[in-house]
């Protein structure tokens, strides 16, 4: 029984993982805008797509444009293409002010979908005579219930990257912490301290590796290229060199004590600095990532319920699994360090 | 008395560092070698781009050859200790007075290259910038003193582990490079808004943060070396 209860949280990493994995795959992502543009002729003709919806027929459809100051102008005419591509005209008499609009589209269907920024009005669009129409835009606000992927523009259906790239680096950051604990402890003379350092620092690594070829793929998608300028990414650059640094010192020291020492001096030293490249000063410039502009974490608008479910479970779940190994490979080493003393 | 006991704990760092300097006096091959190695990067870069117009272009060249500079300048801090002078050093002085006193002649020399590579790049390179004023260069000279004690601190550090490791070729170069990105990217932006005439308004926030990492740099060597040194 009390082994049960000692080995429990492996089975707790198992099933958070395997729970993130299949719901981050297998969930349905919920419906969303794809794409607004407005013809060349008339640019108060909308032509809109809309992605993993399709309409039978308009009835019941309601599409509405809207400005900063929320004053809505809802469509006059919308006929259907295709089931997912749908037409909007709306009277030009009707828009008050220049500036981005934001496109909202309702249906008992797929309840309220919406799309920043969707087109742009000069003044020159503006008639001369314009007011607002008379439209209850609240009655049309309705937010969707049930488990689902949340749709972001620009990110669509990577969004299911997040529970595995984020959280490579939150089990990297776990591991290294995890480390330059020990290396304290080997400064304090305590014995295994230094393999238990060392070996953290190996299997963060390997993390750190999947945290940047999941991050490559999905900034590829998402931003254009491979690699981007953004502090995050030389946080990244930084923590691999650092620890690739780490290892070839270790290396290159043949006798174990003084391995120890000098490793957990490094370690240490190189912990705290990385701390603050990819804490402290991303805050002093603008990041492409979420939370951009001053804060390099999460904002609480980024992630939405339905993702946190998943995103915190999936977090928990790899950090146990980062320390599983670590404490397998540890105990390993340790059994390798005891063999050889034995020899001796 | 407690100032009597400060003096008393700050002389040997005075002495220690004396004693580097008449090192380095005698030896004065060594700081022209420093110098040379200066000029000589600073006069590829002149044969490569005559003269430089982008400002970002200076400046990314600038820190390069300062970085690698200072990088090569320290690399011989520990090495008068060899022959078991370091366990004599480890015997007279508390290990914090050694690394004050080696960071200190580590500030200078990179201070040495800073300054040198500056007026070799103004010389060959030209300054990409007009009006500049006489507080911007005394700015920029701040900026040299803030990297060259970050990097003087930093780079003993790495330089002990390395000696201590046995091994000193191209380690220190791989253990410092990657930790004197976050002072790389805090001097960039500095020099970039310092000889851009920028008023102080818009560049303090960094400054304060370079002199807050330079505090950092100082109390993580402080604490760290005692570990390295005893042995």
């Amino acid at each position: 029984m009390k082994g049960v209860l000692q080995h429990s949280w492996k089975g707790i990493a198992i099933v958070l993982v395997l729970y993130a994995a299949i719901t981050s795959f297998f969930l349905p992502m919920a419906p969303g805008i794809y794409h607004a543009e407005n013809s060349a002729s008339n640019p108060f003709q909308l032509s809109i797509n809309t992605y993993n919806i399709g309409f039978q027929n308009t009835d019941s459809l309601v599409v509405w444009l809207q400005d900063a100051n929320k004053n809505a102008v809802p469509a006059s005419t919308i006929s259907l293409e295709q089931p997912s591509e749908l037409k909007a005209a709306f009277n030009p008499n009707a828009f008050v002010s220049a500036g981005n609009y934001s496109l909202w589209l309702y249906h008992p269907d797929c309840k309220t979908l919406f799309l920043p920024q969707a087109i742009y009005l000069s003044e020159d669009h503006l008639a001369d005579s314009a007011s607002t129409p008379v439209f209850n835009r609240e009655q049309y606000i309705v937010g969707r219930s049930g488990f689902e992927i949340p749709y972001k523009s620009i990110l669509y259906e990577t969004i299911r990257n997040l529970n595995f790239h984020v959280t490579m680096w939150f089990v990297l950051l776990a591991l290294m912490t995890l480390s330059v604990v020990y290396a304290v402890q080997t400064l304090r003379n305590k014995q295994y301290a230094d393999l238990y350092s060392a070996v953290a620092v190996k299997v963060g690594f390997y993390f750190a590796v999947l945290g940047i070829i999941t991050g490559s793929i999905w900034a590829k998608f998402t931003w254009g290229a491979w690699w981007v300028n953004d502090p995050k990414l030389n946080g990244a650059a930084l923590t691999v060199l650092v620890y690739a640094a780490y290892m070839v010192l270790r290396q290159s020291i043949p006798d174990p004590d003084k391995r120890a020492r000098l490793s957990a001096v490094y370690n240490v030293f190189a912990y705290v600095l990385m701390i603050v490249f990819i804490q402290i000063l991303p805050r002093l410039t603008d990041s492409l990532h979420p939370g951009n502009g001053g804060n390099p974490a999460f904002s609480q608008y980024d992630l939405d319920n339905n993702l946190r479910a998943i995103f915190y479970p999936a977090t928990l779940g790899w950090i146990l699994v980062g320390v599983w190994i670590w404490n397998l490979k540890s105990r390993l080493g340790k059994i390798h360090l005891q063999i050889a003393e034995q020899d001796v | 008395m407690p100032t009597f006991a400060a003096v008393n704990w700050l002389l040997p760092i005075y002495h220690l560092f004396r004693k580097e300097l008449i090192q380095e006096r005698r030896q004065l091959n060594a700081t022209w070698v420093i110098i040379l190695y200066v000029l000589s990067s600073v006069f590829v870069a002149y044969l490569s781009f005559k003269r430089i117009l982008s400002l970002n272009t200076w400046i990314a060249l600038y820190w390069l050859i300062v970085i690698f500079g200072t990088f090569n300048a320290t690399l011989r801090v520990f090495d008068k200790e060899n022959e078991g002078r370091d366990l004599l050093l480890a015997q007279l002085l508390n290990p914090q007075q050694v690394v004050i006193a080696k960071s200190l002649f580590a500030t200078l020399l990179a201070l040495l290259v800073g300054l040198v590579c500056f007026f070799a790049s103004f010389l060959l390179l030209g300054l990409p910038v007009e009006n500049l004023e006489l507080q911007h260069y005394l700015w920029f000279l701040l900026l040299l003193l803030l990297a060259a004690v970050g990097l003087g601190f930093l780079l003993v550090l790495i330089n002990g582990i390395a000696f201590k490791s046995g091994n000193n070729l191209g380690m220190a170069t791989i253990l410092g490079m990657p930790l004197a990105l976050p002072l790389l990217l805090l001097l960039i932006r500095n020099a970039t808004l310092m000889l851009n005439a920028q008023p102080v308004l818009v560049f303090q926030k960094y400054l304060l943060s370079l002199t807050g990492l330079d505090a950092l740099l100082v109390v993580l060597s402080c604490t760290l070396f005692p570990y390295l040194w005893r042995d």
